[in-house]
């Protein structure tokens, strides 16, 4: 039968002892007899699990919960133990196998009843509990924070409870199984996991884990050898009589063992108030209230009282608090002075909750929990509690007596003695005492008239605290946990002497009363079975005649009411309740019984059990975690209330469910008790509100993070803010007071300039962010050329770069369009932004790499960029990976990290990738680097460069020299386009001996690509030793990352023919190798130009230079050109100018007096149609796409922007002229 | 001497100015020269220090178009960069380091005509 279904009533209770008393003194015979025998040697499996189970090897000594469970079974059965070391997996094979006799710590499982053996009992209740290193800030007791995490679990029950755990959490982490608690353990503390799954609160004492919460709970058996049911049998008589004589001892056991450590976990900020607030703590207690608390012979404290709160105090590590005590005689008088805050704390308080409310306090945990003796006189009967003798100055034994006994009547006495003088006297019908008390008053030889027995209800005895004193509450609270819940117990023996005095008469006399009852008992049930038996026979005939009649009249009346109840049934199963009744008898299994609809939710064919197999297969598969739920709302039933409750059931197809059942208890007996409810599923309805509420929880809890971020970065960039101001402010002033040094003015002012450039960015920064975040950003389009901007960065980082003594690697690869459309400034501060922060937080030494790739694009008229930087810095962590592009963030903040920054950065990058239609992604690992990521789809220029093949080299061969091989295939594929057959080598000498053997061979390089920096060899001694080799035969071009202005002599003397930049871009190579041949190609291209002769413009343009500029382009294409200086002498020209005589008007927008706009709009306006249609193109340099927009809006044909690109303004000229 | 070779020394994209005055040297270096004794540097560097934001704009904005008829490479940066924190603003943006890089570059490329 499973904990908490049984239950006695009270006269069942002592019963039930006395029995078991006699069962002890026939046990205890054989045993004398046994003990002669050889001892019977049980082999038990013996492994180590911390404060468990250990000293786990030959001779080593043994602690632990299990170990000491082992030696107490052994009192009652005698046994020998031998014990097999081993792993867990390890013992429960040899279990299985029958080679070891017991093994300690399974759980129940179905599967596995079959194979081994459980007790009846179990050995003790175990809850999961979730574990943490106390450092790792990211994981809280949120279960979505274990998502990713690596949990680690024991092979045993615990993993079905952590998988399930998880599921139910919707948590996706890696669970990793290990056979031995040492190796767990070991991982965990190396710091291979991060969770760990433990038994009691898992910490032990292990200074940097801490308790996140429990996720199950169940209990555990010491289990037998299916091989063994002889053993079996006398572990479940063993348990039976510990249960009988020793109930509580699991239960100290397991205090023992696990103490509650609640210390793991930090003070709540009210606890954390109350003792920065507080340096003294008053207390008031009862003066005539031993054990718990009185005043001695000279006046002092004494009692539980005076122990348990030093060493809460001492427990809770609260130092620097002076106690003081004051003695009460009067309970209500020491309420009265807490509500005056003449103390702080009262002890103790008890008497139930609802008179605590009334008083105005708070109830801490029970410092004790102990029961309420009822003493009375005489023989116990009904009328024994109709009159109650209470002690005035005890409130909380006149509270409990309100509450238990609401009809009875009290009289007040002055103290508990007069008390016990009326019961005695006869002028009351009884008292009660503590539990704590009752014994020991009662031994005092004056009371041994007096009986008394133990009431149902305990009365636990607390600390009270006035209602809003919530820290000096959970203060308290905390501490008594932290001391124990038999901490009290344990220590009232100190002060039991000051209750009585106690003689050798007094015990001999306390015995022969004990003995004459029990004589009594038996001989007055002897008495009442006979004379019952005797009354039945005599009044059986009459009863049976008479029955006869009824009997038909009986039967219809059945009829009839059973055709209702199966009515009723039928509209209680249609509204998906099914019905059922537990019986639960002394000495038999509980048995179950339901009706159709409650055999078809349990998913048990009708009548295919009986019904002990129903209520084990509805019991069984209750979810463990609710099984105490389930307990607490049968032993509600069993008290005569109608409780109802929501559980976990795991149906046998359909899973686990969610299960409301309620119920009363119909037959409430002490040997036979019958239950009866209903039982219908409501998972949907349960899960449903949890989808709700989680959905809710997640919103708010994403409300709550930007919050934080927002606050955050408040913080951080007040204080960033606040470094820059300060050094401008502070210097500022140090320049007024040496205004007469120069010298030292001037460097104040440096440093001033240096932070003022710094809050400057950082301001700039916030600006950007805002522009962006309101949408006010706009990209410009313009032909961009690629080289040109990788190069640039390249010299923009280059002085970092070298400042920092980093490596700094560019290249490229497959980069086959170099002109494209974009806004180059943007996508230089993309870029640059994360160069920057690759050197910012690479330190001095490191390696940082810019790689450009051209990938296959979906349309012929884009490309796909993608650039990769990476760098070997400090990389960061995994969360702020998933951050670091929310605006507001940074990885730590810059005090700690050393590196100023608004924490914007980044989330600029990206908001401006994102305009760009551009993707841009970050993998990074601590303290290795970090890789940034930029995929960009842009569209291609007007005018692509040519990369056709270059006739004159078509076939011939080329080497490459470059110690990095991804330079040397990107090279050589550039040539293979331009026609060349090429070969690379990484190695200069390499490239020198190569030289000589195409010479021999007779297929000489016609072209060498020679890197100018090779660690074997320098680029120019290589050129100077292959020209050595094949003299001018073929040009030789030195690819540098650097200005090469600077060596240029040095090289041109040595034999280099051109020098090429890195990353080398092919329009670029191409250029250089088709140099010599280029010079007819370009005269060619002339030929080709346009032929506008005869055609006239209007250039309206102020500005000189570029009227020369244009004239000199226009007067080239056959234009006749004439300028207007403004938009107004513009106007005035086409108005004096007659219809036609001019073709069409270039017009500046920017302009004194009237600019551009304006001047289109008036010429729109003209009367003449021919002169207001002329075809009118914007120049201007603007090149934004609203510019554009504006122009055509003005009434203008076309848009040029400046500087003039002479191909595009012939196009957009012929265009508007056909 | 102003030449294409100390012009591209400096920094100047001469390839695109040549191209775009037809190839003619001469006419080229004739109008660098003029490019450099712009009135908008001054005007500029005015308008900056007495704070009028849009007097700036038109100045940069102005030597923007000019200098990139030019290709002068080292100068155009910064203008096109100090033009586009004018726009629209009412108030005069942080440029110091801007102007400073324009005098810099002004008077290295003015030295060439020496």
């Amino acid at each position: 039968m499973p904990p908490g279904f049984s239950r006695a009533s009270v006269t069942g209770r002592r019963l039930l002892a006395v029995l078991c008393v006699f069962a002890i003194f026939l046990a205890a015979a054989p045993h004398i007899a046994l003990a002669e025998l050889p001892e019977s040697i049980v082999k038990v499996g013996y492994y180590e699990n911390e404060v468990f189970q250990e000293g786990a090897e030959e001779g080593a000594i043994k602690t632990g919960y299990a170990y000491e469970y082992y030696r107490k079974i052994s009192e009652y059965t005698g046994w020998k133990y031998e014990y097999v070391y081993g792993d867990y997996s390890d013992l429960y094979q040899m279990l299985l196998d029958g080679r070891i006799d017991l093994l300690a710590g399974l759980a129940w499982k179905e599967e596995r009843a079959g194979l081994i053996g459980y007790p009846s009992l179990p050995m003790g209740n175990e809850t999961y509990s979730l574990v943490k290193h106390s450092t790792a800030g990211n994981i809280t007791t949120n279960p979505s924070t274990f998502s990713g995490k690596t949990i680690g679990v024991l092979e045993s029950a615990m993993v079905d409870a952590l998988n399930a755990y998880l599921d139910r959490n919707h948590v996706t982490a890696a669970v990793k199984v290990y056979t031995s608690y040492t190796a767990l353990f070991a991982a965990f503390d190396a710091g291979l996991l991060d969770i760990i799954a433990a038994e009691g609160d898992g910490a032990y004492g292990r200074d940097n884990a801490e308790v996140l919460t429990p996720f199950g709970a169940s209990d555990y058996f010491l289990c037998v050898s299916i091989d063994r049911p002889d053993l079996l049998a006398e572990l479940n008589d063993a348990q039976a009589a510990l249960t009988a004589e020793e109930p509580n001892y699991l239960h100290s056991l397991s205090t023992k063992y696990y103490p509650v450590s609640i210390s793991a976990r930090a003070f709540s900020a009210a606890e954390k108030e109350w003792i920065r607030t507080h340096d003294a703590l008053r207390i008031g207690y009862l003066e005539n209230y031993m054990p718990y608390s009185g005043t001695d012979e000279q006046g002092q404290a004494t009692g539980i009282v005076t122990d348990i709160i030093p060493e809460i105090l001492r427990s809770l590590g609260v130092a620097n608090i002076s106690v003081s005590y004051t003695g009460y005689e009067s309970y209500d008088r020491m309420i009265a002075d807490m509500s005056a805050m003449t103390i702080d704390a009262a002890f103790p308080v008890g008497g139930g909750l609802y008179f605590s409310e009334e008083n105005g306090i708070y109830q801490s945990a029970p410092v004790a929990s102990a029961s309420t003796e009822l003493v009375y006189k005489g023989e116990y009967s009904d009328a024994t509690t109709q009159h109650f003798a209470v002690n005035e100055n005890n409130r909380m034994q006149y509270y409990f007596v309100r509450t238990n006994f609401p009809d009875s009547q009290i009289t007040l006495y002055p103290s508990i003695d007069a008390c016990l003088e009326a019961v005695l006297s006869g002028r009351v019908n009884c008292t009660t005492l503590n539990g704590l008390r009752a014994n020991d008053i009662l031994k005092n030889a004056r009371y041994k008239d007096l009986a008394m027995y133990q009431l149902l209800r305990k009365d636990d005895r607390c600390f009270g605290v006035e209602i809003g004193n919530e820290g000096l509450l959970k203060l308290l609270n905390r501490g008594i946990n932290m001391v124990g819940g038999d901490y009290a117990q344990n220590i009232s023996y100190r002060y039991t002497h000051a209750l009585y005095s106690y003689s050798l008469l007094d015990m001999v006399r306390e015995h022969m009363a004990l003995f004459g009852s029990l004589l009594l008992a038996v001989g007055l049930m002897v008495i009442f079975f006979l004379v019952r038996d005797q009354k039945r026979t005599k009044k059986q005939m009459a009863e049976k005649e008479a029955a006869g009649a009824a009997l038909e009249k009986k039967n219809r009346e059945l009829e009839a009411s059973q055709k209702e109840l199966a009515e009723t049934d039928d509209i209680i199963s249609d509204a998906g309740f099914g019905t059922w009744h537990i019986i639960l008898e002394e000495g038999k299994p509980p048995r179950m019984r339901g009706n159709a609809k409650m055999m078809e939710l349990l998913g048990i064919p009708v009548q295919s059990l009986t019904e002990e197999e129903v209520y084990n297969a509805w019991y069984s598969r209750i979810l463990p975690e609710d099984v105490a739920s389930v307990q607490k709302s049968v032993s509600e039933m069993l008290e005569g209330r109608l409780t109802e409750n929501i559980y976990r059931w795991e149906h046998p197809e359909k899973g686990v469910m969610y299960v409301r059942c309620g119920g009363t208890a119909q037959v409430n007996e002490s040997h036979r008790q019958l239950l009866r409810g209903y039982h219908s599923d409501v998972t949907d309805i349960v899960r449903e509100e949890q989808t709700q509420k989680e959905t809710l929880q997640n919103a708010l809890a994403a409300a709550e993070h930007a919050n934080r971020a927002k606050t955050t970065f408040l913080n951080n960039m007040s204080h960033d803010i606040r470094t820059p101001m300060n050094a401008i402010v502070g210097f500022t002033a140090l320049a007024a007071s040496h205004i007469d040094n120069r010298e030292q003015v001037t460097d104040y002012l440096g440093k001033i300039s240096v932070s003022s450039q710094h809050l400057l960015s950082l301001i700039n920064d916030v600006l950007d962010m805002s522009r962006i975040e309101s949408g006010k950003m706009t990209l410009e389009e313009k032909e961009v050329h690629l080289p040109d901007l990788i190069h640039d960065l390249r010299t923009i980082i280059q002085t970092n770069i070298s400042a920092k003594q980093l490596e700094l690697f560019v290249d490229t690869q497959n980069v086959v369009h170099e002109d494209i459309i974009a806004d180059k400034l943007r996508l230089n501060q993309v870029l640059l932004n994360i160069l920057s922060n690759a050197i910012k937080f690479t330190p001095s030494g490191g390696k940082i790499s810019f790689h450009v790739t051209e990938e296959e694009a979906q349309s012929p008229d884009t490309a796909n960029y993608v650039f990769r930087i990476r760098d070997t810095g400090i990389g960061m962590s995994r969360e702020f990976q998933q951050t670091i592009f929310e605006a507001f963030t940074r990885e730590k903040s810059s005090t700690v990290s050393g590196i100023q920054g608004t924490g914007l950065g980044m989330a600029i990058t990206k908001n401006i990738v994102d305009m760009m239609g551009g993707r841009i992604t970050v993998r990074s690992e601590e303290g290795k680097g970090t890789e940034f990521v930029v995929n960009l789809p842009c569209r291609l220029g007007s005018c692509p460069a040519a990369f056709e093949a270059i006739p004159e080299l078509e076939g011939l061969r080329a080497l490459v020299a470059d110690d990095d091989t991804d330079t040397c295939l990107s090279v050589c594929s550039m040539l293979r386009k331009i026609g060349m057959r090429p070969d690379w080598t990484n190695y200069g000498k390499e490239a020198v001996v190569r030289a000589k053997e195409a010479m021999d061979h007779g297929d000489e390089f016609r072209a060498y690509i020679i890197d100018w920096q090779m660690p074997d060899l320098n680029g120019i001694e290589t050129v100077r030793r292959i020209r050595k080799v094949i003299g001018d035969l073929a040009p030789i071009i030195i690819l540098t990352a650097y200005d090469w202005a600077d060596i240029e002599k040095e090289a041109r003397e040595a034999g280099v023919t051109a020098f090429c930049s890195k990353p080398v871009f092919l329009s670029e190579l191409r250029n250089v190798m088709a140099e010599p041949f280029c010079k007819e190609k370009e005269e060619e291209k002339k030929t080709e130009k346009k032929d506008f002769s005869g055609r006239r413009v209007l250039l309206t343009e102020d500005n000189e230079m570029n009227q020369m500029i244009a004239e000199a382009i226009l007067t080239e294409a056959g234009f006749t050109v004439e300028i207007a200086g403004d938009g107004e002498v513009a106007v005035e020209k086409m108005k004096a100018a007659p219809p036609g005589y001019y073709d069409i008007i270039l017009m500046d927008i920017q302009m004194p007096r009237m600019d551009g706009y304006e001047a289109a709009k008036r010429i729109r306006e003209l009367p003449d149609p021919a002169k207001a249609g002329i075809p009118i193109v914007a120049v201007t340099a603007n090149a934004f796409e609203e510019d554009r927009n504006i122009a055509l809006a003005a009434g203008m044909n076309g848009h040029l922007a400046k500087p003039y690109d002479i191909p595009k303004m012939m196009d957009t000229l012929e265009k508007l002229l056909k | 001497m102003l030449t294409i070779e100390t012009l591209k020394s400096y920094g100047a994209n001469t390839a695109e100015g040549l191209a775009r005055c037809m190839n003619n040297e001469a006419f080229y270096l004739r109008l660098v020269g003029m490019g450099l004794k712009d009135v908008n540097f001054d005007k500029l560097q005015n308008a900056v220090a007495s704070g009028n934001v849009k007097d700036a704009f038109e100045a940069a904005h102005a030597l923007k178009g000019v200098l990139g008829n030019l290709a002068l490479t080292p100068l155009l940066d910064p203008v096109s960069e100090m033009t586009e924190k004018f726009r629209g603003k009412e108030e005069m943006p942080e440029v110091s380091e801007l102007m400073h890089q324009v005098s810099e570059q002004l008077e290295k490329a003015r030295a060439l005509e020496a």
